[in-house]
């Protein structure tokens, strides 16, 4: 995972655990959990954007 | 203190004092007003700023749908804490589906970036001389961290040295 990712990852995650914290509310709680999966879905779609282009690359030269 | 300032200050006192003591109805009316717009207007912000996001959410499905990965994922950390049930509730269910159609989309990428690797090992495999691969590739501007550890992992799985080591 690249820099940048990891970051946001981290970022990302904190401001769940912060909000899961504050709410007691089920609804809220599913919520962040669908947030935070859809952000691992993006971060993992983004990975493997970046492995294309670096194999796809690697394959021309 | 001047004079004149004293004279003034009395008078618009006793003005004012006249037009309370005249008009007081439509005084008490006008302070009604301004109250319940004070009341009233910083509650329709505080309640836009939190609510409005159940139209502005399917953002984040645009931003996936047009390939603004990045864009959806800043989207993400800045949806609002909601409160309500209902529109927490709304909101999971258009991230599920956006999550259902970014699953969709990885899969086939994962199966695209599979085959690259598996075509990837077989040119290795193929080829005698890795170093000199290795060595062109970094030549060549291949500097992503990524490009770098996946030939070395290639190389290391046939049990090739790589210039690292």
């Amino acid at each position: 995972m690249s820099n940048d990712l990891a970051i946001r990852k981290q970022a990302l995650e904190q401001a769940i655990r912060n909000a899961a914290q504050r709410s007691g509310s089920a609804a809220f709680e599913l919520r962040m959990r669908k947030q935070y999966e859809v952000a691992l879905a993006i971060i993992q779609h983004l990975e493997l954007q970046a492995q294309r282009e670096v194999l796809l690359d690697w394959g021309k030269k | 203190m001047d004079e004149g300032l004293i004279i003034v200050v009395i008078a618009a006192i006793a003005f004012i004092g006249w037009v309370i003591y005249t008009y007081w109805g439509t005084v008490l009316t006008i302070i009604a007003i301004c109250a319940a717009v004070a009341v009233v207007v910083p509650l329709l912000v505080w309640g836009i700023r939190k609510y409005v996001y159940l139209i502005t959410e399917p953002r984040v499905t645009t931003m996936v749908d047009n390939g603004n990965y990045t864009s959806a994922l800043d989207e993400l950390s800045r949806i609002p804490e909601a409160g309500l049930s209902l529109v927490d509730s709304t909101i999971a269910q258009h991230l599920d589906e956006v999550l259902a159609v970014l699953n969709q989309r990885n899969a086939e990428l994962g199966s695209e970036v599979s085959r690259l690797k598996q075509n990837a090992e077989r040119t290795i495999r193929s080829t005698g001389n890795l170093e000199d691969r290795l060595r062109v590739a970094r030549e060549t501007g291949h500097s992503e961290e990524f490009g770098k550890a996946l030939i070395e992992q290639l190389a290391k799985s046939y049990g090739m040295r790589t210039s690292r080591e």
